[in-house]
Formats: C-alpha cells, sequence, structure tokens
C-alpha cells in the first residue's frame, strides 16, 4: 500500500465511522423516545382494558394496526431490491446505500410483528398461532414468511458487517468500552483470512438469492391476507403483484429519505453524491409508474363493471367520504413524485428528499385505504349495529401505538447508525481503490 | 283579479296541512296490548300478550309493562295471572287450575288484560273472545300415495260438531320452520270440518334413526278459535347417516389435517429456505474457527497474501 492510500483509507474510514449524536441527534432520539413511550402507555391501557379501547369494532375489525402491519411490510422490501436485486446485477453504486437499506428493512419486519400481536390484543394469543395454527391459513403463512424474512434480512446485514467490525475494533479510542464489547462479541473472530473473505463472500451470494423469494412471498402472502377473503376492494388475483409494487416503491422512497437524512446530519456528501440521488431518483420514478399502473388496474377495471357490491366501495373511493384520502394517496404518493423525479433538477438531494417523504407518507394512507374502506362496505347489509361501527376513526390509544411503532422503527435505525457505520467502510475502501 | 281566489285557496291548504303536520307531530306515545291464545295438541292452553309503545308512527316493544289477565269478567276471583312483559314486549301464561270450572262451564269464553304504560294512567284494555275448538290429525298410505287429514271440530251444547270454512295449514316440523307437504300454502275445512293433502315430501331427513318425521296440523290467528296446532309422528321420513367429516384432511380442517399435497409442499419450501438458513448459521462457526486458528499480535500487519485488508 502507498502512503496516499493508507491516508485515503484513513479518510475514509474516519469520516464512515459511527459518531456520536449532536443536540439535533439528542433531541431527534428522545422525540422519538417519548412517542415510543406514549406508544407503550396506550399499550398498557389496550392490555388492560382490551380492545374495547380502540374504536374497532363488528366490521371494521382490522383498523390503523392492520394498515400500519402492511405499512412495515412494503417498506422492509427495500432490503431485497437495492442488497441483493443490485449487488446481483453488479451494480456496484449502489454500496453505501447497502446497508440503510438493510437496516430499514430489519427495523420494519420487527414492528410488523409486533404491530401484529398489538392487533391480536391478548398478546397470548400469539402462542395459540403455534399451537392451534393451521397450515391451510395464509395468517400462518405470513407468521413463517416474516420470520424467515427477519432472520435473512439480519444474516445479510450481519454477514457485510463482519469486516467492518475489525475496522471498529481496531479503531478502539474512538467508542466507550460497551460498544468495543458488542464488536468483539460480534466480529473478534474476523481476520480478512482469504478462507474467511472467501466464506463471507459465498455466505452474502446466496442470502441475496435467498432473499428476494422470501421477499417476494412475504409480501405476496400479505396481500393474500386480503384477496383469500372475499370482499369488495379486496376480490382480486392481482393483488401479488399489486402489493409488491407498492412495497418497492415505499421501500426506495424510505431509501432516498434515509439518504438524504444521513448525508445532511453525519456530512456523507462524499460517498452518497448527487449522482446516488440521481440513480434512485430514476428508479423511484420507475418504481412509482409500475405502482400507478396497478393501481389504475385494480381501481378502474372494477369501475368499469361496477358491480353493486363493489359499487358503493368505489364510490366512497372516488367521491364519497374517503375520497380526500384517496386523491391524496394517489397524487401525493405516485403523480406527484413522478412529475419532480421525471426531471433531472427534481433528482437533486433536496426534490428527492421531498419526493420521498410524499411517497412514504402517501404509501402509508394508501394502506390505510386498502384495509378500511372495504371493510366498511361488506356484503351483507349492516343490520343492527351500533351507530359508531358505520364509521371508523381510530382512538388515541389506536394512533399512540400506531406513532409509537413508527417511532420505534426510526429509533432502531438511529441506534443503529450510532453503533455501526450506517455506510459500509470496508466495502467503500475497495470500490474506491477499484476507481482508483 | 281572478287569479286572487286560488291563492286563497292555496294558502288556507298550506295553513292546513302545517296544522295537521303540527298536530300529527305532538302524537302522544300510545300503549297498545295485544292478545292471544294458543292451543297445543288439543290439551296444553297459553295466552300470550305483546305490549307495543306507537310513538311517531312506529311501533316499539315495551319492556317491564305489568300487566292483569282475567277470564269473563273483571274480577279477583276470575285472575289468571299477573305478568310482565320482558324486553320483547312480550309475556305469556297457562290458565290456571283453580278456573277449570269456570272453563268447562261455557263453550265460549273472554279473556280481558289490563296494563298502564305509567300508575298514574287510566288502564288500556284488550279484549279476545275464543270458542272452544279442537283438531284431529289422521294419515292415508293408499297405493303409494300418502296424505294428511285434519279435522276441525268447535265445542257447542257439549258436543264436538265440525267446523266449516276454517283455514287450516298442514306441514312438516323442521328445525326452525315448518314444510309445507304439497302445492297449497293452506287448505279450507268443507262440511265436515274435514281437509286433506298429499305428502310429497320425498326423502324428507328424519329426526330419528326409525325415520319419523313430525307432521302438524295449525290454525293460525282464527278470528273464532285463536290458535290451535296438533302435531303426528310418521315413520315417513328418510334416515341419513351423519357422516363426520371432521378428522379428514382438507383445506378447511382443523390443524395438522391439511392436505398432503399442501403439507408437502410447504414443509419442503420451509424445510429447504431454513436449510439455507442453517448452513449460513454454521459458516458463522467455520470462519470463527478459522479466525481463532489465527493469531494476530495488537497493532502487527497481516501479509497481505494471506488478508484481504
Amino acid at each position: 500500500m502507498k502512503t496516499s492510500d493508507i491516508t485515503l483509507t484513513e479518510q475514509i474510514t474516519n469520516d464512515l465511522l459511527p459518531q456520536k449524536f449532536g443536540l439535533r441527534g439528542k433531541i431527534w432520539t428522545s422525540v422519538l423516545i417519548a412517542i415510543c413511550l406514549i406508544g407503550a402507555y396506550a399499550y398498557f391501557l389496550q392490555l388492560k382494558t382490551g380492545l374495547a379501547v380502540t374504536n374497532m369494532g363488528d366490521y371494521v375489525s382490522w383498523g390503523i394496526y392492520i394498515s400500519n402491519f402492511v405499512f412495515f411490510v412494503a417498506i422492509s422490501l427495500v432490503g431485497s431490491l437495492i442488497t441483493a436485486v443490485l449487488r446481483l446485477a453488479d451494480v456496484h453504486w449502489s454500496t453505501p446505500l447497502t446497508r440503510i437499506a438493510e437496516i430499514i428493512a430489519v427495523s420494519a419486519i420487527v414492528f410488523a410483528s409486533l404491530i401484529i400481536i398489538v392487533d391480536m390484543g391478548r398478546p397470548d394469543r400469539f402462542y395459540h398461532l403455534f399451537i392451534y395454527g393451521r397450515l391451510q391459513s395464509p395468517i400462518l403463512w405470513d407468521v413463517i414468511v416474516i420470520g424467515t424474512y427477519f432472520v435473512i434480512s439480519l444474516l445479510l446485514l450481519y454477514f457485510p458487517l463482519l469486516p467492518d467490525l475489525k475496522i471498529l475494533l481496531r479503531h478502539k479510542d474512538h467508542s466507550p468500552k460497551w460498544m468495543n464489547r458488542l464488536y468483539s462479541l460480534l466480529g473478534s473472530f474476523w481476520k480478512g483470512t482469504v478462507g474467511q473473505v472467501k466464506i463471507n463472500d459465498k455466505a452474502i451470494n446466496i442470502l441475496c438469492i435467498t432473499i428476494i423469494p422470501v421477499a417476494f412471498s412475504i409480501h405476496t402472502v400479505t396481500s393474500w391476507l386480503f384477496a383469500t377473503t372475499y370482499r369488495p376492494g379486496w376480490d382480486s388475483t392481482n393483488f401479488g403483484a399489486y402489493f409488491i409494487s407498492g412495497a418497492f416503491l415505499v421501500g426506495a422512497g424510505g431509501v432516498v429519505v434515509a439518504m438524504f437524512v444521513f448525508r445532511k446530519y453525519y456530512h456523507l456528501e462524499r460517498y452518497i453524491t448527487e449522482k446516488h440521488f440521481d440513480r434512485m431518483g430514476r428508479i423511484v420514478v420507475m418504481l412509482a409508474l409500475l405502482y400507478l399502473y396497478f393501481n389504475i388496474n385494480e381501481y378502474l377495471i372494477p369501475a368499469f363493471k361496477m358491480k353493486k357490491p363493489e359499487e358503493a366501495h368505489l364510490t366512497n373511493l372516488f367521491a364519497g367520504d374517503f375520497a380526500p384520502i384517496f386523491w391524496f394517496a394517489i397524487l401525493v404518493g405516485m403523480i406527484i413524485p413522478i412529475l419532480i423525479l421525471l426531471f433531472k433538477q427534481g433528482r437533486k438531494p433536496l426534490p428527492m428528499f421531498i419526493a420521498g417523504i410524499m411517497v412514504v407518507i402517501g404509501a402509508w394512507f394508501k394502506r390505510y385505504l386498502i384495509v378500511t374502506p372495504t371493510l366498511l362496505h361488506p356484503f351483507l347489509p349492516m343490520h343492527d349495529a351500533p351507530q359508531r361501527f358505520f364509521h371508523y376513526f381510530p382512538s388515541w390509544q389506536e394512533w399512540a401505538i400506531a406513532m409509537g411503532s413508527l417511532a420505534g422503527a426510526l429509533l432502531i435505525i438511529t441506534f443503529f447508525a450510532r453503533i455501526f457505520p450506517i455506510i459500509p467502510i470496508h466495502e467503500t475502501i475497495i470500490e474506491d481503490e477499484k476507481t482508483a | 283579479m281572478k287569479k286572487l281566489p286560488n291563492i286563497k285557496k292555496g294558502l288556507v291548504i298550506c295553513f292546513l296541512a302545517a296544522t295537521i303536520k303540527l298536530f300529527a307531530q305532538d302524537e302522544k306515545p300510545e300503549l297498545m296490548l295485544n292478545l292471544s291464545h294458543y292451543t297445543e295438541n288439543n290439551s296444553i292452553q297459553y295466552l300470550k300478550v305483546q305490549a307495543q309503545l306507537k310513538a311517531n308512527n312506529k311501533l316499539q316493544p315495551m319492556n317491564g309493562v305489568d300487566v292483569q289477565l282475567y277470564l269473563d269478567s273483571v274480577s279477583s276471583s276470575n285472575l289468571i295471572a299477573q305478568l310482565k312483559t320482558d324486553e320483547r314486549g312480550s309475556a305469556q301464561t297457562t290458565i290456571p287450575p283453580g278456573l277449570k270450572n269456570l272453563w268447562n262451564a261455557l263453550p265460549e269464553h273472554k279473556f280481558i288484560a289490563l296494563a298502564r304504560a305509567n300508575p298514574k294512567d287510566e288502564p288500556i284494555t284488550a279484549e279476545l273472545e275464543i270458542s272452544k275448538a279442537k283438531i284431529e290429525i289422521d294419515t292415508l298410505n293408499a297405493d303409494g300415495t300418502r296424505s294428511v287429514t285434519a279435522k276441525v271440530f268447535s265445542y257447542n251444547n257439549g258436543a264436538w260438531i265440525a267446523a266449516k270454512g276454517v283455514e287450516v295449514k298442514i306441514a312438516a316440523e323442521r328445525l326452525g320452520g315448518s314444510l309445507k307437504i304439497g302445492d297449497d300454502e293452506s287448505y279450507t275445512t268443507d262440511s265436515l270440518g274435514q281437509v286433506s293433502g298429499e305428502f310429497k315430501l320425498d326423502s324428507l331427513p328424519s329426526i330419528d334413526e326409525k325415520g319419523n318425521i313430525v307432521l302438524v296440523a295449525r290454525i293460525e290467528d282464527n278470528d273464532q278459535f285463536g290458535n290451535l296446532m296438533v302435531e303426528k309422528t310418521v315413520p315417513w321420513g328418510k334416515y341419513y347417516k351423519h357422516v363426520n367429516t371432521f378428522g379428514r384432511r382438507s383445506l378447511i380442517a382443523a390443524r395438522f389435517k391439511s392436505p398432503l399435497w399442501l403439507s408437502f409442499m410447504a414443509y419442503s419450501i420451509v424445510g429447504a429456505v431454513w436449510g439455507v438458513i442453517f448452513y449460513l448459521i454454521i459458516q458463522v462457526f467455520r470462519m470463527k474457527r478459522l479466525g481463532n486458528d489465527i493469531e494476530i499480535p495488537e497493532e502487527k500487519e497481516i501479509p497481505t497474501e494471506e488478508l484481504v485488508i
């Protein structure tokens, strides 16, 4: 190694080592913890009183919790897109984004699992799912694929982290003792020998191949929870593909937002460049167009036929009570981001960040629209039910738990970025050497 | 100028309509009583009272209304029962044995119900007059044709006389309802007080292993006789042995009873994916072993041919 190479390597290492929270970081973390605590208190009330604290009822039995679950499952799909698909396609520009994508996937899938337990009311029902679960039920398939995807995502986060752990252990003075102990526990055995690197590379390749069908399964099975139920708005053979396209979009949008935030607050302009934003912008616009296509497919064809049971549901979405949210989700979640990102100027970091935020928020409301309006339009007329069953608006406990789970996912990402390098140091050095 | 009287007429009509509307809005809630008499199998008799509140042109069942029922006249010796309506606004009672002599003395009787919506209100009265009657049911199975006959009699001057022109329904009792035995919903008795209908229900599931079904002849809400019903059990049904499919493998079966093809596919996929995961976890231990075999001094560089970084 030349002296200049060593300097460059050291500079990359110093730039990418985890940084302590500044004032803004502390405020951000405190706010997230506060939201989580409010959510935890609301969950305590739910445990104490039961699901009666929610505004769910006989008709809307899946409310904001399940919307949130579908959102988490969707955003978790990004791990397979950025890490696996682009890695297998031998695309190297995405290297700085892989770990961001993977930690988004892991944090989202953790809270997807937790929010399902929250939705069950009594947490011991989760245990019942294993002892009384039926293999014929899509709910059990979902539990299996979520568990599998979580483990694979964790491994895909861990294997590429091993060389970085060695670097972190070399810079012990940079981190507090407990973090060094954690690094030792996770990767003290990594010496970077040829044998180890060979095994590691092979493991990452196997994981990249394995995670794609599992990622497709997780979201397809989640869509089947709806599509296997005969209901207006859910009775579709296209639901798997529709959900996957939406999941890729929200995941890519989430990565764009995270890229911007990490770049700005960790001063990573040298590593996450405008070129990265431009390329991610192209991916997002392509995915938004794809999702828009599936949306047109899902709404236009039933609207063209206007079968009687679908009529009330679709009219309610297009021009009824849910119309503001529906058009917000379509415009803000798809059309406006497409219009921004189609132009080169729109693929600059700030417009990209705004478009990413729009995609994520639009996607959250889109999941709400998939779940709730359908439940309010059953095939059989709603009779002899209390007036409140005819409408649904989440209770404060539901909002608190849902927001708490979103804050929890962000908290995992925040703490991960504090403990581990959010951009792979070792891979960046290798890429840099190759470029040089 | 000719238009003026028309305008006046219009104003008067509007005023009247508004007045009627105002009166309609001020309509006082009214308690309504409905009394019915039932006889089952010519022996068990009971009375049913229904209390409803009429308000805003709607009838609502009234819970907790105190009702006194009398036989023939309102006096303490003729009291049948004191009842309180349930949440469906209904209450029922049998005629007590103490009124047997009074009951047997006459062929026709009057039932009187008294009730108050509020203790301060005047009592509401409902009356029901009935003549004693009975139904007999019989069956005939000739040349493979099955028919059901019902005869209606009214009690008069100490004798049972055929009742003409009474509407009778003949049906087979099913769980939760009745199934008409032929094409007609009901039959009207002739001068012999008799109706007859062909039994056309082939292969009707029976209630027991002997192939029994229950036939019923019924008079409903008759002005003269009230409600009468008589049953007869006949072996005209077909016994279907229930085959329990609960334990069989199917998509709708309970746990561990999924179809073999599904179990095979699902467990194969899950096994394959988790096999890969376990293989990868083993690779972590392999790397660990490889790493532990090499002892590297803390600050010493590793030869480049041996190490990647």
